[in-house]
């Protein structure tokens, strides 16, 4: 927070204005038109701020045949690259000339089996991912997260608070609220080569202290795999095997106290029979117990994160009480996946582009291909958008071409 | 009449053994052992169809193009049109253009002047010996048996090695793909609805269509051990290297032909009329979609860049007129390959001009000097050529020996992996540049130069990525008849 504060990217007028957007007053007190309003103003500003330090943006709206000072949603359409794009060193091209050094570059998980996404972060991004971030999640957690007070376990291993920005968004959060975060998993052999989540085994030791601390409020952050897999194996534990970890740790069930929660995020990554969300939730609340800040026990919180390495800020959802929203500022919008051009109407499929434009480092426009719709709601971003599904990328027609012609030989022309 | 289940081998009441295909159990092929029975019988069954007159023998390929256009004329073949379409991802608009080839491909007459253009001696040599030089005689023998291992995804492509392989006195083992199965049955049963007659008994017998899985021991039979006379094998890598190594063990050396993989480059020059031009680009894109040899996929403008934007506008028009009469199916994952791969040109400097119609989402790229897709094969690795529909790069460029060196270089460039080279230009350049530019194509490696718009259709006459099919299924005997004066020839 502090480097991003001293940037000397600050000079630039609406890099200014992003910041003091963001460090200011609570947005999510303005109304939905008057966040409608900023975020196009926003728009306009954002392009002609990339086109003032980058001819690259220049040439790139020429063109599209933008004009930065008229940009539309429509214009925005256009910019959006599928995240593929930034596979391997794709987000170089779109960086600005005077890019300021001393930031975090992070990457995907790799589990795609092709090159991860890779994405640098500036210090005046990672302030303002730091920022948002907390903001959009105590919006939709209810409450604020108070400073030093309650502990966290997240089932990631440390290693990665440096290459997955989900993990490092956490991490950071937490950090900055005097918050302890504990992590569950760790490297099984960080000297191999391959992709970190294939290493990853549970640290015992951090699990035990979590299940056993006294504080409140305890924090969950997992994959929905681990919420799953975790109520599973109470499910199949013997009496006696029961018993004793009861008797070691507290657990089952799990409880997570006053204001404890459970946050889930990273999709369905690797696991094909997952049950659905809302099927995994009523399982796992068997498990998980937690309070309301008087201390009535409650069904437990579930909030699931859609969280990209390619995405400053989040899209969160509680689950029961909001659909996913973004950050205030972010432009989140769905494209029709036959044509590309924005849809509007509610409850119609689409796939989600996200224009992030507190980014600064570059043009933060993008789609990564999951599929979702959107309906109107009465909360400060005037809509909330559904998770439906992923799209899946085949292979092209694989049948072999009829090489050699098609008339041929005997045809002659009519 | 001969009884043509969706996966089973066109036999023509033979009693031949077939087997369930190894690892397809619904799909049935001919057994090692009935392959090896008919392959036994090939002298007797080739000198009893070579000894018949060569017009007899059109005579009965011309009598199934007349039942295929009754059939045609009647509907019969609706059902095989959504067929098609749903097993290749044409247009069904373009199964029915396709259906209505087969006549012509099928004609008598057309198939007469091939033979006649390219058997030494005309076609009549293929029954008789013919008189070439004073008393020195040619007569063209089948080399078979042959075995055809066709292409895969339309119909036509099939029929013409296999028809010139059977009129030419071969027996011939027609191998389609999954793809195309039914339509070519659909075609070759007509073969048993011709009357009666020595030439349609002798065609019959000729003729088997089967289909063999990859791992197919009846395969491995035919190209590693059976004495065959010719392989002829359609298609690219890696089948074409895996199936020469299995005839380089064949101690009987069959001949070896591999028709592809090529592609087609479309090469205009600035002061054509552009809409003619225009026009003529959009219909060889269109049809097909790309998928032939002959096809356009990449394009070179020869003149300045302002000039080759107003040719893309012009052929951006003109494919959104012809793609519409081709209309394809949507498919949401492959759009959302097409549009990342859009998206990935626009930003890597190339200018993308595109429909915004899912069915029929053609896309044009313009670049300067140099292609703009050396990258997106990195990014992109399944957009490859086979799976670009209706997608066409045009490269500005100043002069004809650039074009030429673009065309040259085409085999390396990542986007256009896994082709040998550019089979056919189609031109639309001014009256003054032609003959120039064709000389300087003639030494590019490339086997055919058209006119734009023209570059799907075969003359009658045409040789075969550089020779005459009807070559690859004979052979000559020479026949001296006396001791004639040959001095000075040796």
């Amino acid at each position: 927070m502090e480097n991003g504060s001293r940037s000397r990217l600050l000079e630039d007028p609406y890099v200014k204005k992003v910041w003091d957007l963001i460090m200011g007053e609570p947005l999510f007190k303005k109304s939905s038109a008057e966040l409608a309003s900023i975020r196009g103003s926003l728009r306009r500003e954002s392009l002609q701020f990339f086109a003032r330090h980058s001819p690259y943006y220049v040439d790139l709206f020429e063109r599209l045949d933008i004009d930065p000072a008229k940009a539309t949603l429509h214009d925005i359409a256009k910019l959006a690259i599928p995240s593929d794009m930034l596979r391997g060193e794709g987000q170089k091209r779109f960086l600005i000339q005077d890019i300021e050094e001393g930031g975090e570059t992070f990457s995907s998980s790799g589990t795609t089996g092709k090159d991860p996404v890779r994405v640098y972060r500036s210090p005046v991004d990672l302030a303002i991912m730091l920022k948002a971030n907390t903001d959009l999640f105590e919006h939709v957690y209810g409450d604020v997260l108070k400073q030093g007070e309650g502990i966290a376990l997240f089932m990631a291993a440390p290693e990665l608070r440096y290459k997955l920005s989900f993990v490092a968004f956490v991490d950071l959060t937490l950090d900055n609220k005097g918050i302890e975060l504990l992590y569950g998993m760790d490297l099984e052999d960080k000297s191999q080569a391959g992709t970190p989540w294939q290493k990853l085994t549970t640290n015992k030791e951090n699990l035990l202290k979590f299940l056993k601390s006294k504080k409140e409020p305890k924090l969950f952050f997992t994959a929905p795999a681990g919420v799953h897999i975790l109520g599973q194996k109470f499910e199949t534990m013997g009496f006696g095997k029961k018993m004793a970890y009861k008797l070691a740790s507290g657990a089952p069930p799990i409880k997570l106290g006053k204001g404890g929660i459970v946050v889930t995020g990273g999709g369905s990554k690797g696991f094909a029979d997952l049950p659905e969300y809302p099927q995994l939730v009523s399982n796992a609340q068997k498990h998980f117990i937690s309070k309301d800040a008087g201390g009535t026990q409650i069904d437990t919180p579930f909030m699931d994160v859609l969280g990209m390495t390619e995405t400053l800020t989040a899209l969160i959802d509680r689950y029961g009480v909001m659909d996913k929203v973004p950050h205030p500022l972010a432009e989140a919008f769905l494209l029709d996946p036959m044509t590309f051009e924005p849809i509007e109407e509610e409850g119609k499929e689409g796939i989600l582009g996200i224009f992030n434009p507190f980014t600064t480092s570059w043009l933060e426009v993008f789609y990564p291909g999951d599929i979702m719709t959107c309906h109107s709601s009465k909360g400060f971003y005037g809509k909330e958008f559904v998770y439906k599904r992923r799209l899946s990328v085949k292979e092209g027609w694989d049948l072999q071409r009829a090489c050699g012609g098609t008339l041929e030989e005997m045809m002659t022309k009519q | 009449m001969a009884m043509c289940p969706a996966m089973a081998p066109l036999l023509f009441d033979r009693d031949l053994e077939t087997v369930p295909s190894f690892g397809n159990p619904e799909v049935l092929e001919l057994s090692p052992s009935a392959l090896r029975e008919l392959v036994s019988n090939a002298g007797k069954v080739q000198s009893e169809l070579s000894s018949i007159p060569i017009d007899e023998r059109l005579q009965v390929i011309e009598h199934i193009a007349r039942r295929w256009k009754q059939k045609l004329d009647n509907g019969d073949f609706e059902e095989l049109k959504k067929d098609m379409s749903a097993s290749t991802g044409y247009s069904p608009a373009l199964m029915e253009t396709e259906l209505s080839f087969v006549p012509a491909v099928l004609g008598a007459a057309n198939i007469r002047k091939n033979l006649d253009a390219s058997v030494q001696g005309g076609a009549d040599a293929l029954c008789e010996f013919v008189e070439v030089d004073e008393t020195e005689m040619f007569r063209h023998v089948p080399v078979g048996p042959v075995l055809i291992i066709s292409s895969g995804n339309s119909i036509v492509p099939t029929l013409i090695p296999t028809v010139v392989s059977l009129v030419t006195g071969n027996l011939t083992i027609l191998k389609p793909s999954m793809a195309n199965y039914r339509g070519v049955c659909e075609v070759f049963k007509l073969l048993a609805d011709v009357p009666d007659s020595r030439a349609a008994r002798a065609l019959r017998s000729a003729l088997i269509v089967s289909y063999f899985g990859h791992d197919s021991p009846s395969l491995k039979l035919a190209l590693e051990e059976l004495p065959m006379g010719m392989i002829n094998f359609w298609g690219a890598e890696p089948a074409r290297t895996v199936v020469a190594n299995m005839v380089g063990k064949n101690r009987n050396h069959p001949r070896f032909f591999v028709n592809g993989p090529f592609t087609g480059m479309a090469l205009i020059e600035e002061g054509v009329e552009v809409l003619q031009a225009a026009d003529d680009l959009a219909l060889d894109v269109v049809l097909y979609d790309q998928q032939l040899c002959s096809s356009p996929t990449t394009g070179v403008f020869i003149g300045g860049y302002d000039k080759a934007k107003e040719f893309l506008k012009a052929a951006g028009e003109r494919l959104d007129e012809a793609g519409n009469e081709f209309p394809l199916t949507p498919d949401q994952d492959r759009l959302f390959v097409l549009q990342g791969a859009r998206r990935f040109i626009q930003t890597d400097g190339g200018m993308v001009l595109s429909s915004k119609s899912p069915e029929n989402p053609w896309t044009l790229v313009l670049s300067k000097g140099n292609s703009s897709l050396v990258n997106l094969a990195a990014q992109f690795p399944t957009f490859n050529l086979f799976a670009r529909r209706r997608f066409l790069e045009i490269v500005v460029v100043s002069d004809a020996e650039s074009a030429v060196r673009l065309l040259r270089s085409l085999p390396e460039h990542p986007a256009f992996k896994g082709i040998d080279g550019v089979q056919s230009v189609g031109l639309a350049v001014t009256e003054a540049s032609r003959d120039p530019i064709v000389t300087k194509l003639v030494g590019a490696g490339v086997h055919r130069i058209l006119p734009l718009g023209d570059m799907f259709m075969r003359g009658a006459v045409e040789p075969y990525d550089g020779v005459t099919m009807s070559s690859l299924f004979t052979r000559i005997v020479y026949w001296r008849k006396a001791n004639a004066a040959l001095e000075g020839q040796l």
